[in-house]
């Protein structure tokens, strides 16, 4: 695992005029790596709005810092671990969460929340599937639950691309005084040090690792989850941080040292020397190896000479090292020496800047082909009951309970909208509430990258207004498969504008994000799969007043003939057809502030978005919820009347809701929508113990409430055991 | 056929560290004065009855049975297999 | 709620003048070994196993109760639940035993919606246990339902003389309205220990 190209080779020795030794060739090459450096990647990036009336501008920060007011900030990370999950779901999934932890430490703030996404093959089919969704879960819990920081939602999905493989997502928000925020900064003399968990040759190469197809690999780079160790890391670091010891704070993730030490001399416009010799470790290690080493629990830190004691101090009463490894130089040089022997001497400016590219990009073929592909035809006889009731166990669709249930989601007791619904809701300090949301869709982002990815934006700025906040930021993660393939690098560049134009028009700044690529599986590239995170704000919690029969069902959003990438077609007609929903950006606004009315004026009981599964799915989720059937005329819907009723039970299309309300306030709830622009329509009422959905005055779909919320309970977790 | 008893050690690799040992030595057995213990390792103890011709066969078919059904990950994990 | 409280470091001295203890839920050594079984061993617990002797009230909730086993304060083992799996869910108990200090502002058999969050949460104790228990009247919470294989589906002990109280559900999180169902309430658990400590300091 050598890591750099011959044209990096060529690059580096031009840039510092001589041939690197071995062991600048290998820290190097762990920032040169596509995970650490962002080189294909970087320069698209800039196209997303990046300033907001929230965002604490900092580029020195590793997390998204935004203040919420009242002297507070939260802060937002979103990382995947997926190469590490894939070939060992337990150790891999917990130290993806240790890692996005030590994200939103690093400013100084102190963890709050968790949610994760993850994604895995066919479980009903594919027992490898089943054992990582298993080991993922499994490590979530161990390392969750023992920091103490509560996993308050996420999502959870099964597609046969990503066979063989694993992606998990893991985000994270922090909480704290803006006041208390670490102020990056750094002078010659300043104290380099190492605190946490010593280092061992566990993880070595782990970012080339990624950055590599598993075929290639050579899967050493296991690292060993300890979150009672990260418990005292974080203790030990907010102590730290109240004593006002820390300059300036940074994780160590892939790359292990080598990142970390050129990356925080880059950003703060100093050099370092560094001593190996000093780095506590566990076993004897090669000096490259203490350099690239990524195990876990390790924070790098800049402090004043004379506060190495009180640091020392502290972290000892944790029962935590804390190593002095270097000094802050006047130099702009990378230093690295062994007791005084010299071993790298660079320029932090060229290790931290990898030389960044620009890959050519193709339309994928296979896009002709899916334009061609046959719509299934509708149901003869017309009757979708079977279809709804089988929807609502599919694996995308049932009840996640089985899982969110092995973490504590309410630790800290801040969790004011629990895992289940459509976002995490959590009580701050200062009176406000935070959302957030993620969401992801790999079948419509595989039919049309550019509106699947502005799809999963919507989604979740429609989960947010349903706990009645409004976003105020969005952190992207991008995952793909290999970017030297240039059909792939086209759909990460069409996500990438979606995403982009979709943030501009809606004014929510990018506020953080990541790009993970190589995401292949022995059988072939994973489809795209940009993940998006929006954080909402709210002044007031959701009252949720209790849902009553003759509660009018309201639907909002128009409804279009957008199949494409739908859940129905893939899980009940086992293929992808018709075209991909599309987000009309002027839609979106009006029936998001529609929703954000409602909730202000009071009017709103519950409100859940349209995702997978459409209307039909929706409902019969909104009945299983309020444990109550209903009798709804579906082609009251807007832009229902003429579609025919498969597709008006299930097509996906965005900006759409439902809502439920008391039946007098029925008439102001639609004036409210009306002033919003947004369209909207009385659909039916909450009673009896069935989910009618009638269309065009007959019945197309009559589910017992009991089967119906049996099979949306259990299927997950039956199926998950299979 | 005989039936024996197999034991199945399943324990992280020694290459790799085992956090619960490391906090079991240093916050309990060394905080309490054992200094003379100088490495704890856990690991997780399997019991198998199995009835085969030999003790010998007993551990072979014991081994593959572990590693078909993931009983432990190879790739974190180090076993041995015993029997009487 | 008008308690004037101080967190104390585990390899500290507890401060006199101490009216009541309480023993948090968290993951003390990362539950290694048995949940409990090390922070038994902390300093502070000295402390605690005299002022239990004096008859100061002590209430260890979820991980607090584990190390309260542990030490031998209380009767009994938690072990793993019976789903193997850490749980995080809410449930019902009901109050079997109004006369403790923490229980007092509770009728008989009143039932508390409150949720539970632990791997090791299911209680268990022998036949010889089980009749003390009984018969001392010690068992001060039992589950409405069989949540974790729990003997005698049992959520919270206390015991002989009635001052210390273990229980795995989380009173802290079903007394504030906005975090928890409308129908939650565990606060009278807190408000009958004001009202104990009020009363033992006149």
């Amino acid at each position: 695992m050598t890591g750099l190209t011959q044209t990096e080779m060529e690059a580096l020795s031009g840039r510092i005029g001589r041939r690197p030794n071995p062991v600048e060739t290998s820290i190097v090459a762990a920032e040169w790596s596509e995970h650490c450096s962002y080189k294909s990647s970087k320069k698209h990036l800039a196209m997303l709005p990046r300033t907001g009336a929230h965002l604490v501008d900092d580029s020195s920060y590793d997390s998204a810092v935004l203040d919420v007011g009242g002297g507070y900030v939260i802060t937002v990370h979103i990382e995947s671990h997926n190469h590490p999950s894939a070939v060992e779901p337990f150790g891999g999934a917990a130290t993806g969460v240790g890692g996005v932890i030590r994200d939103i430490l690093s400013t100084g703030t102190r963890p709050i929340a968790l949610l994760d996404g993850l994604r895995f093959g066919d479980i009903r089919s594919d027992s490898h599937a089943r054992w990582l969704l298993r080991g993922a879960v499994s490590g979530i819990a161990h390392y969750g639950n023992c920091i103490g920081v509560p996993t308050v939602g996420g999502e959870l999905g099964f597609d046969p691309c990503y066979a063989d493989y694993a992606l998990v997502d893991v985000a994270a928000i922090g909480f704290g005084l803006k006041t208390r925020l670490i102020q990056n900064h750094a002078e010659p003399g300043d104290a380099v040090v190492l605190i946490g968990g010593s280092t061992g040759r566990d993880g070595i190469g782990g970012s080339q690792f990624a950055s590599d197809s598993l075929e290639s690999d050579d899967r050493s780079a296991v690292q060993i989850p300890d979150p009672f160790t990260e418990k005292l890391v974080i203790e030990a670091i907010l102590e730290a941080r109240d004593a006002g010891l820390l300059h300036a704070l940074k994780d160590l993730g892939g790359g292990g040292l080598s990142c970390a030490t050129s990356e925080m001399s880059d950003s703060l416009g100093v050099g370092m020397s560094i001593d190996v010799g000093q780095v506590h470790t566990r076993e004897e290690l090669a000096s490259h190896e203490v350099m690239t080493s990524e195990s876990q629990e390790r924070m790098l830190g800049i402090i004043a000479p004379g506060s190495v004691a009180d640091m020392q101090e502290i972290c000892a009463k944790y029962g935590i090292a804390c190593s002095r490894i270097g000094t802050v130089t006047e130099s702009s040089d990378l230093h690295v020496h062994d007791s005084g022997a010299d071993l790298a001497r660079m320029p932090v400016g060229i290790v931290a800047n990898a030389p960044l590219l620009d890959l050519p990009r193709t339309r994928p073929a296979y896009l002709e082909e899916l334009a061609r592909a046959r719509v299934p035809d509708a149901l003869p006889g017309g009757d979708y009951s079977a279809s709804l009731l089988s929807l609502l166990g599919s694996p995308n669709i049932a009840s996640t309970e089985h899982v969110y249930s092995r973490y504590d989601h309410e630790v800290g007791i801040r969790t004011v909208v629990r895992p289940g619904r459509d976002a995490a809701l959590l009580r701050l300090d200062n009176a406000k509430y935070v959302s957030l949301a993620i969401d992801g869709n790999p079948a419509h982002c595989y039919v049309d990258p550019r509106a699947g990815a502005a799809g999963c934006f919507e989604e979740a700025c429609r989960n947010t207004v349903c706990v009645g906040a409004r976003p105020i930021g969005m952190v992207d993660h991008m995952q793909f498969a290999s970017p030297q393939d240039p059909e792939i690098f086209w759909t990460f560049i069409e996500s990438l504008e979606g995403i982009s134009e979709y943030a501009r028009a809606m004014e929510i700044p990018c506020v953080g994000g990541k790009v993970s690529f190589y995401n292949e599986t022995p059988s072939g590239p994973i489809k795209p799969t940009p993940v998006i995170g929006v954080i909402g704000l709210a002044d007031s919690a959701p009252k949720n007043p209790a849902v009553a029969d003759g509660d009018v069902i309201v639907a909002i959003g128009t409804s279009r003939n957008e199949m494409g990438g739908s859940e129905y077609y893939s899980h009940v007609h086992k293929t992808v057809a018709g075209s991909c929903p599309q987000v009309d950006t002027g839609s979106s606004r009006a029936c998001l502030d529609a929703v954000l009315a409602l909730h202000d004026g009071g009017l709103a009981k519950r409100v859940h978005d349209c995702s997978k599964g459409g209307l039909g799915v929706a409902l019969a989720k909104m009945c299983i919820w309020e444990g109550r059937g209903c009798d709804v005329a579906l082609d009251g819907a807007p832009g229902c009347a003429d579609m025919g009723a498969d597709v008006a039970l299930y097509s996906e299309s965005h900006s759409r809701f439902v809502a439920v309300l008391g039946a007098p306030d029925a008439q102001q709830a639609l004036d409210i929508a009306a002033k919003s622009g947004a369209a909207c329509a009385v659909i039916g009422r909450f009673g009896g113990s069935s989910i009618g959905i009638n269309y065009r005055g007959r019945s197309v779909a009559s589910v017992g409430l009991q089967d119906a919320s049996d099979t949306w309970h259990t299927s997950l977790e039956r199926t998950a055991h299979g | 056929m005989p039936v024996f008893d197999v034991r199945v050690t399943i324990a992280n690799k020694q290459s790799l560290p085992d956090p619960e040992g490391a906090t079991i030595l240093q916050d309990l057995v060394r905080r309490n004065n054992n200094t003379d213990v100088t490495e704890i390792r856990t690991a997780r103890l399997l019991k198998f009855k199995v009835s085969a011709p030999t003790a010998q066969d007993a551990c072979k078919n014991i081994s593959e049975m572990c590693r078909e059904l993931r009983i432990y990950n190879p790739l974190v994990s180090e076993v041995s297999v015993e029997s009487d | 709620m008008g308690f004037e409280v101080e967190y104390v470091w585990h390899e500290h001295r507890l401060p006199s003048g101490v009216d009541l203890v309480v023993l948090p839920g968290g993951f003390s050594y990362g539950d290694r070994l048995r949940a409990g079984a090390i922070a038994a061993h902390s300093p502070v617990i000295r402390d605690i196993r005299e002022l239990g002797a004096s008859r100061t009230p002590i209430i260890g909730i979820c991980n607090g109760f584990q190390i309260l086993v542990e030490a031998g304060l209380l009767p009994g083992a938690l072990l793993l639940n019976d789903s193997l799996s850490f749980m995080c869910k809410w449930t019902h108990i009901s109050v079997e035993n109004n006369a403790t200090p923490f229980t007092r502002l509770f009728e008989r058999g009143e039932q508390i919606h409150i949720p539970v969050a632990n791997g090791q949460g299911r209680y268990y104790a022998d036949e010889a246990t089980m009749r003390e228990l009984t018969d001392g009247n010690q068992i001060v919470f039992r589950y409405a339902d069989d949540i974790n294989g729990s003997t005698m589906q049992i959520a919270g002990v206390c015991n002989s003389e009635r001052n210390i109280v273990g229980m795995m559900p989380h009173p802290e999180r079903a007394s504030e309205p906005e975090v928890g169902p409308a129908d939650s309430d565990a606060s009278p658990i807190f408000r009958s220990l004001l009202q104990e400590s009020g009363a033992a300091r006149q």
